[in-house]
């Protein structure tokens, strides 16, 4: 966040002399604010403490400004109910919409799961050597992909229609992560990578790269054979597992989900 | 908690009956009794209670402890739910000691689990009485006796194995605190706690030689070159002796086991290879012999295992050698070894660790990390079937970070590599989402709120939320969901025989058992449709069992 400690700010040219010039000097304190907040914005009760004004004006100049097209109000992607203010022209920052992750101010699932999807086949692809299944790379194999090479197949299969950053990718990699879907390993040392032009935006100059966990899940939606013991008796998702008892209403012997998987 | 004792019930029901059933009950509920107790509680009349608990403790499930009140020496009867637990491994470990042994020692066990204990005399007599051409069996089944029993797969029955394992130790105890001229202090009772432990595992340890003899092989005048003490080795072998009672070791079947289900783990995530790799340096490191409860094996180098590496391994490495086309040789054994060596310590799993005060070369099977690593497994495969992928994301990323407030799970802040603003890194799911998945994990018992109240009066609107998930909880009472889904698979299967009680007399009959065509037809489609069920059911709970053992035993 910017200082804000200037009581006037300076005014930097002709053009916005030009445009406050119909207004009085509290309008004008309040537009400079605004400016000064740049595409960021600024809250209207931060507008408040730092003008030192009565909230009243504070919206009355607001209205002032909003009716001559000097501001616009603007939703800011963390805090929903708070109104944010910046200067008419300019685009808010990804910060304020949420990123390339956001469609009108609203986690866009669908978009992240597809990325996410193509993201991890990509991954798998050159994880695992072609042919037979049995093989696998050598320990010390250092062309597992990083997170700028999952960029540029992003970029240059167009399956995103939004600019992703390799910070974007990155997030999207942690969610696979989370997922248990690929692991994070340390290049091997003595591996260079020829991009270079991530290096410093994801910790310590050092560039991860990525590498799927199961051979034999192929896909983000498909999972990884075999269920697991639990889950496979209706016990594992019965709804009434609590109240079942020996000899009480609700009982293994006259229990419907027995019945139903013994027949099926 | 009582779905263990529930499950016990079941298990003695199966196993023994119902008479003995329900002693066994009262002492599961009641706690350790007399026999008058017993004989109150269960309105049974005393030598029927007798006999059932002489049962119980011919197959080692009952202990007794005797204790002076007053003047009168009086003896109690408690029951060991442990024990009773690894009746259900029962048919694996008949199945296992068939394939690792042969036929005969899975007859072996399968004898000594019907009768509790068995001396090799009664092994003897069963087989002139059972098998067709007896002289010949004998020495096989000898042979394999002395196997299993030197191998420890079953051990001699000793006085304090009709002892519960608390007594035993309070006896230790006891003995040593009257050493101390005072009554010990904290740091003396500790000190006699783990001494008393270690005594008991120690004792547990060294039962292996009792009941064996040695036995001296013809083999000596061989070989005049062969040095002395190998000579030696050679001439001593221990062989069984007759009258001793010998009974199933549970521990090291479980051993096996989990051996066995680390190599699989090592298949499944690296490759085949690796779990040969690994299956030869357990071998290799004795970690076959050595006692479950180590969190480590022995060291092992790399060459030691090359020494034994089979040959197809080196047509099929099942390594990609495509990089090193370029100098076109064969790998060596070495090789091969060290780069499975370097897979398996790298994989998520961490099978190996460099050992830590041996050379460069030396590494462990690191059964900890193996352990926690199928637990975690476990539990997120559960997880995301019971609950779907997302709810299972959230999980994950409460266990890995710690405790988080509900937006932070949602976008959790990461300083970035300037230090200067914070970069919003998301789990990237809605916030009404987020919150209905916690919520949903609450109430399921797998994550728990903490409150941070910022002031004095713990308003909740000033009141940070923080939500994490307490790892061993949730695998304590899985475990406990474990008894339970299993004591209900085995009610159901009681349920089902009871349903068709009419139509199994008749296929006792003698009559219908020596001719089937006696019966309908839709009498043989029932028996067909139950034979079915019963499977599905008796796999289940085996599965279920499976899954105990990793969250209990290994």
């Amino acid at each position: 966040m910017k200082a804000y400690d200037r009581s006037w700010p300076k005014q930097s040219s002709h053009f916005s002399v030009h445009r406050t010039s119909g207004l009085d000097s509290e309008s004008k304190l309040i537009y400079s604010h605004i400016k000064e907040a740049g595409n960021e914005g600024i809250w209207t009760k931060d507008l408040k403490k730092h003008t030192n004004l009565h909230l009243n004006v504070v919206n009355r100049c607001l209205k002032v400004l909003e009716q001559k097209q000097l501001v616009k109000a603007v939703k800011h992607v963390k805090w929903p109910t708070r109104r944010f203010y910046m200067l008419y022209e300019l685009t808010p920052s990804s910060e304020v919409t949420g990123g390339a992750w956001y469609t009108d101010q609203e986690l866009d699932t669908d978009f992240i799961d597809t990325l996410a999807s193509a993201c991890y086949k990509y991954i798998y692809s050159r994880s695992f050597p072609r042919g037979d299944r049995n093989v696998i790379f050598k320990a010390d194999y250092g062309h597992y992909p990083s997170a700028a090479e999952v960029k540029r197949f992003i970029h240059e299969k167009r399956i995103s229609s939004v600019e992703l950053s390799t910070t974007d990718i990155v997030c999207l990699l942690d969610l696979l992560i989370h997922d248990d879907m690929i692991e994070k390993k340390m290049p091997f040392a003595g591996f260079m990578d020829d991009e270079g032009d991530s290096d410093m935006e994801d910790g310590g100059g050092v560039e991860w790269v990525y590498k799927a966990i199961n051979r034999n899940v192929t896909s983000t939606t498909a999972s990884d054979g075999g269920i697991d013991a639990l889950s496979e008796v209706p016990c594992g998702k019965c709804p009434v597992f609590k109240f079942c008892t020996a000899d009480g209403p609700i009982s293994p012997s006259n229990c419907e989900y027995f019945n139903k998987w013994l027949n099926f | 908690m009582s779905t263990q004792p529930r499950l016990c019930r079941e298990i003695v029901l199966e196993h023994f009956g119902p008479i003995v059933e329900q002693v066994a009950q009262v002492l599961l509920t009641k706690g350790r009794l007399t026999l008058s107790g017993i004989v109150q509680f269960t309105q049974m009349p005393v030598r029927t209670v007798r006999e059932a608990l002489v049962v119980m403790i011919q197959h080692n499930i009952c202990f007794y402890a005797e204790a002076r009140e007053g003047l009168r020496q009086v003896c109690f009867y408690s029951i060991g739910q442990d024990e009773i637990l690894l009746r259900l491994r029962i048919g694996r470990i008949i199945y296992w000691s068939g394939e690792w042994f042969g036929k005969e020692a899975s007859t072996i066990t399968h004898l000594m689990l019907l009768n509790g204990r068995l001396t090799l005399k009664d092994l003897k007599q069963w087989v002139k009485d059972n098998e067709s051409s007896p002289q010949q069996k004998i020495v096989a089944y000898e042979q394999k006796f002395s196997q299993l029993a030197s191998k420890r797969f079953i051990t001699a029955v000793m006085p304090e194995d009709s002892k519960a394992r608390i007594d035993r130790k309070l006896e230790a105890e006891a003995i040593a605190v009257n050493e101390l001229l005072l009554g010990p202090s904290t740091r003396e009772k500790a000190e006699i706690e783990f001494k008393v432990q270690q005594q008991l595992d120690d004792e547990d340890q060294s039962r292996q030689m009792i009941g064996m003899k040695r036995k001296v092989t013809e083999t000596m005048d061989d070989d005049d070159e062969v040095s002395a003490s190998k000579r030696f080795a050679l001439t001593v072998e221990m062989e069984v002796e007759d009258d001793v009672f010998f009974r199933i070791n549970y521990k090291q079947f479980t051993k096996y086991f989990r051996n066995e289900a680390v190599i699989d783990q090592a298949t499944d995530i690296i490759n085949r290879g690796a779990g040969q790799v690994l299956r030869l340096f357990l071998e290799q490191s004795d970690s076959f012999t050595g006692g479950i409860g180590k969190e480590e094996s022995q060291p092992t180098s790399a060459l030691h295992v090359a020494s034994v590496l089979p040959h197809d391994m080196f047509t099929e490495t099942g390594l990609d050698s495509r990089e090193d086309s370029v100098h076109n040789e064969r790998p060596t054994a070495a090789d091969i070894v060290t780069e499975y060596f370097e897979l398996l310590r790298q994989s998520p799993a961490k099978f190996i660790k460099r050992a830590d005060n041996k050379g460069h070369n030396f590494f462990v099977v690191d059964f900890k990390s193996i352990r926690l690593y199928m637990m975690r497994k476990l539990f997120d495969k559960l997880m995301k079937s019971r609950f779907g992928n997302s709810t299972c994301r959230i999980a994950r990323i409460l266990i890995e970070k710690g405790k988080l407030e509900e937006k932070q799970a949602r976008a959790f802040d990461i300083m970035n590599a300037h230090g200067l603003q914070a970069v919003q890194k998301m789990a990237m799911l809605p916030a009404k989402d987020t919150r209905e998945k916690l919520a949903l994990l609450c109430t399921h018992g797998i994550c728990d709120i903490q409150e941070v109240p910022k002031s004095a009066d713990r308003a909740p609107s000033r009141t940070i939320f923080l939500w994490f998930v307490s790892l061993d909880k949730c695998y304590q009472e899985l475990l406990i969901d474990l008894y339970r889904s299993i004591a209900n698979v085995r009610q159901r299967i009681r349920h089902e025989l009871a349903t068709r009680q009419r139509l199994l007399e008749k296929m006792e009959r003698k009559d219908v058992s020596e001719n089937q065509d006696l019966l309908s037809a839709g009498d043989k489609k029932a028996i067909e449709e139950l034979n079915k069920k019963v499977e599905r059911l008796e796999v289940s709970a085996g599965r279920l069992d499976e899954m105990v053992m990793v969250y209990r035993d290994f």
